[in-house]
């Protein structure tokens, strides 16, 4: 069989070329776009305030002044649906990046050290994943009192494990490797190797798993609202406006469906995303 | 020579990758006599696995295509038979071996079973026969039979061959694809595998085909050679028509690359360049920009396949010419 | 396989500890005086100090702590705040249809996702092979809380074929289970999807098919079996956000399990039913992932050899001559 040739170089540009063909992630890419550009210009783009109640009309269809119809106390959905956009991605957002920063210093250092740091990192591991995810964020959550900021530090807490384990068993593959080797013989210093040489290469699988994470944050966080946890009222995040509606679905369906959708939009741009980041970075994988 | 068990003419084997066409076969000719043993010396990429696999016919059709070229097979033409004809074939009648024994084997199966797998498939006997067959064959290779139970990861990488090889075996073939064998072995191991294979082979009347790249092998088992370049065959003979009057440039250049003990030289002499991008199908010799005597009739010809001695056979323009030869004596110091 | 069993059996012993303390500092956590907050805004001091005497928050922790302990093996964790019922009592009474929950959503998962998994990956590269992996991609990224509620309305009260909430007959456990179990299944797809692709390029597949073996022999007696492996270990993860997942389903389709009881005991700061839950539905969790390892060690013979206490007096005699020769 004829070996090709190893044209794999992973650098930026390759990847990024690499990820261009991928319609799906292209076009993910563009959503994903868009709904930061909604969530950053929602007080300008909006055609109301999120909790201006219009109270002459309340769970309305769909009419000129309210493009999306309002819910029970008058309030427009579609205003309601872009502001939205900004808790639902903050949550996502921040909440990913603190999971993922504690999560790559701790399988990093288990990963790099290994013997008995390795061993403790993993028996914590071990008890906190003892605790079924949702059951832990919605327990944090529900302790540390129901609020936006609350809400965000209990979804980072909960995602911590995942993308520790990933980033150690990234860092113990590319420990073995040969050049980790040639860097130490030369002798240099562990923080220098694991950040020059040891972090880079083995980045990639976390990377894809951060990008998924965003979503599942997004979805989580929404759990959390949606069971009065998250976001308080009047703020407008995805799940608590599915939650507001959800007495009122026998008569307005479309009330819940559109945050639904929004949620489901946006997490699965971030997952297509995600794929095809993995492809990219990865093309052996797919061929 | 006994009677010619396999005549390969014109192969041509294509594979289709994300837009680009490697053309990796193109236009190989080939015989193989009953006990012969018929060496396939080139480098990575050549293309000589890709011939094995196509004789078996087990390359993977999405990316290869076999676009030309017949298969002889004792008068059946390999290319025409059906899947089901071809699976008869298989494992009884051709086998092949493998190159990396850590991973040719099923890791979650027992390794006898594996064996006995073969047997019961090719022949219409109890499961308790079938395993018995196989216990012999383990013994055969040296394994005693108590390990039938055991699982691949419990084995040495030199006895993870001796299964694999058992497992060719098992059915009796009366050709075996011997795929550079002994490539991922230990040197100690490397001379234990192939004597045992030189074993079996004259005591099963097996005819083989060897692939592989390291001339000291070729010299202890086989009994005639095909040099393969860029996907042709650019010199083929017996044994001492290529080791004792190399031709082409590109077989004298692997002999000269070889680093000689007595000779008081201090640098190897590798061949220069690379092989070509087997994705654009020039005219011409595929060797010609690696070639010191290259002149302007090899990038443009393709040149022709010339009988220089009786059962020599050369492809190059310049093949009447007179050239070095490897002395006699060097020949048993590989 | 018996030590491996019993190693891991001792390593829960220190997990649970360690969930126990989580737990139990729970109510530490909380901002403001939990002691206020259970007592009540407008109680007066001497209320709030006896509640707090009763939470025992005076106490140092270890105390606290080798309390809670005592009581948790001993199976008590108070009486709830809000029912003033037995926490333990409650919660014996509601797990069952947690763990039948979870368990039938995972099953059925499985059952779903692997045949699509293989399906997939055996028509690679067709557009059977896209469909699926954006449909699944699709189920994992629909919030499960608003699928349910779409079930709900389209099967319960549009065509009403089920109902939408209760557990009065086997006909209720439909929504809540398939409102899981879609998410999982995809999960399982992708997976088994990469695991298959990934098997089916490995040498020791060619090499069976050199054997001259069937097609579907070397597909599902060779490839099959090695990809469904790591599976195992993802199943063991998925019954673990079943168990998560089950709060918010019990709570949407009104099941008296242990999932609407935590939810209800975490939205009203009912501490002694917070930690009885959490720390029981973590032991279930904690089980069962065991079991599941269990399993795999047990049918991945590579691990299987690691621990396995009895060889064949000959095959041990022979593997020793066998390793040191080549």
């Amino acid at each position: 069989m004829v070996k090709q040739r190893h044209n794999s170089q992973s650098g930026l540009p390759e990847i990024w070329r690499r990820l261009k063909k991928d319609k799906a992630a292209v076009i993910s890419m563009f959503v994903l776009l868009a709904i930061i550009l909604v969530a950053v210009l929602a007080p300008l783009i909006a055609p109301y305030g999120y909790e201006v109640q219009d109270k002459k009309h309340p769970m309305e269809g769909s009419s000129r002044a309210h493009l999306l119809g309002t819910d029970r106390l008058g309030r427009d959905i579609l205003s309601r649906l872009l502001y939205g956009a900004r808790y639902s991605l903050a949550m996502g957002f921040i909440a990913t990046a603190i999971s993922a920063v504690l999560g790559i210093i701790l399988g990093s250092v288990a990963g790099y050290y290994g013997g008995r740091i390795d061993n403790l990192i993993m028996r914590f591991l071990d008890i906190y994943q003892g605790i079924p995810m949702i059951l832990l964020t919605v327990t944090l959550a529900a302790v540390l009192g129901p609020s936006l900021r609350n809400a965000i530090i209990a979804l980072g807490v909960g995602f911590v494990p995942g993308t520790a384990r990933l980033m150690r068993a990234s860092i113990l593959t590319v420990r073995e490797k040969e050049y980790i080797e040639a860097a130490k013989s030369v002798n240099a210093r562990d923080a220098y190797n694991i950040i020059k040489h040891i972090i880079p290469n083995a980045i990639a699988p976390v990377i894809v798993s951060i990008t998924m994470g965003i979503g599942n944050c997004i979805m989580a966080g929404a759990q959390l609202s949606f069971v009065g946890l998250g976001v308080q009222a009047p703020i407008p995040e995805w799940g608590a406006m599915i939650s507001d509606a959800r007495n009122y679905m026998r008569g307005n369906p479309t009330l819940a469906l559109y945050p639904g959708i929004c949620i489901m939009l946006t997490v699965l741009a971030f997952n297509l995303l995600g794929d095809g980041l993995r492809d990219a970075m990865d093309p052996r994988l797919k061929n | 020579m006994g009677e010619k068990i396999l005549d390969i003419t014109g192969l041509k084997v294509e594979y289709h990758t994300d837009g680009a066409i490697i053309y990796a076969v193109n236009g190989v000719n080939l015989s193989l006599y009953k006990g012969e043993t018929l060496g396939l010396v080139g480098e990575t990429g050549a293309g000589k696995t890709t011939i094995a696999r196509s004789i078996m016919r087990i390359l993977q059709t999405p990316p290869a295509k076999l676009c030309g070229g017949s298969i002889n097979y004792k008068g059946q033409e390999i290319l025409d038979l059906s899947e089901k004809e071809m699976r008869r074939i298989r494992g009884n009648k051709i086998a092949m071996i493998f190159q990396d024994p850590m991973t040719a084997l099923n890791p979650i199966e027992k390794v006898g079973f594996q064996i006995a797998e073969t047997i019961a498939v090719h022949n219409k006997i109890t499961k308790a026969e079938a395993e018995k067959r196989a216990c012999d064959m383990l013994e055969m290779v040296g394994i005693p039979m108590e390990r039938y139970g055991e699982y691949p990861h419990q084995f040495s990488g030199g006895m993870k061959q001796r299964v694999v090889i058992a497992m060719a075996l098992a059915c009796n073939p009366e050709l075996l694809l011997a795929d550079e064998p002994t490539t991922a072995l230990d040197v100690t191991i490397q001379a234990q595998v192939l004597e045992m294979i030189q074993n079996l082979k004259e005591k099963l009347g097996t005819s083989v085909i060897l692939i592989t790249h390291d001339l000291g092998v070729v010299a202890s088992c086989c009994d005639s050679v095909a040099v393969i370049y860029g996907g042709q065959v650019v010199e083929y003979g017996n044994l001492e028509h290529i080791f004792d009057h190399p031709t082409h440039p590109y077989t004298i250049g692997l002999f000269n690359s070889l680093p000689k003990l007595d000779s008081g030289e201090t640098r190897l002499k590798p061949i220069k360049g690379l092989m070509p991008n087997m994705k654009e199908l020039r005219p011409g010799c595929h060797f010609c920009e690696r070639c010191n005597d290259a002149r302007e009739c090899c990038k443009t010809l393709s040149p022709e396949t010339v009988e220089i001695s009786p059962g020599h056979i050369v492809k190059c323009h310049f093949a009447k010419k007179e050239v070095e030869s490897w002395p006699h004596s060097l020949k048993s110091n590989i | 396989m018996i030590r491996y069993v019993v190693k891991r059996l001792l390593i829960m012993i220190p997990i649970l500890l360690g969930i126990s303390f989580i737990v139990l500092i729970l109510i530490d956590l909380a901002p403001g005086d939990v002691a206020r907050t259970v007592a009540g805004v407008e109680a007066e001091d001497w209320e709030v100090e006896q509640v707090r005497e009763q939470l025992h928050l005076n106490d140092p922790l270890i105390v606290r702590y080798g309390r809670f302990i005592w009581n948790a093996v001993h199976g008590t964790f108070g009486t709830s705040f809000i029912n003033k019922k037995d926490v333990m009592h409650d919660m014996m009474s509601r797990f069952p249809y947690t763990v039948l929950l979870a368990t039938l959503s995972v099953t059925i998962a499985v059952f779903i996702g692997i045949p699509i998994g293989v399906y997939s990956s055996t028509n690679q590269y067709t557009w059977k092979d896209n469909l699926a992996i954006f449909l699944a991609l699709f189920c994992v990224s629909m919030p499960p809380f608003w699928f349910a509620l779409l079930l709900v309305q389209l099967f319960a009260v549009k065509l009403g074929w089920v109902p939408s909430a209760g557990v009065a007959s086997w006909k209720s456990w439909f929504l809540p289970t398939f409102s899981l179990a879609v998410a999982y299944a995809a999960s399982i797809a992708r997976q088994m999807r990469s695991n298959m692709l990934e098997v089916i390029r490995q040498d020791y597949i060619v090499t069976s098919r050199a054997k001259g073996l069937h097609e579907g022999t070397v597909l599902f007696r060779h490839a099959l079996k090695n990809a469904l492996i790591p599976v195992i270990q993802t199943v063991g993860g998925l019954y673990s956000m079943a168990l998560g997942g089950a709060l918010i389903a019990e709570t949407i389709f009104s099941m008296p399990g242990l999932g609407s009881y935590s939810l209800t005991a975490l939205t009203n700061r009912d501490y002694p039913a917070i930690q009885g839950s959490v720390l029981f539905l973590s032991t279930v969790s904690c089980t069962m992932i065991l079991l599941i390892d269990i399993v795999f060690a047990f049918v991945d013979p590579r691990i299987r050899s690691q621990y396995a206490r009895t060889r064949k007096k000959a095959g041990k005699g022979a593997a020793k001559r066998g390793k040191a020769e080549a």
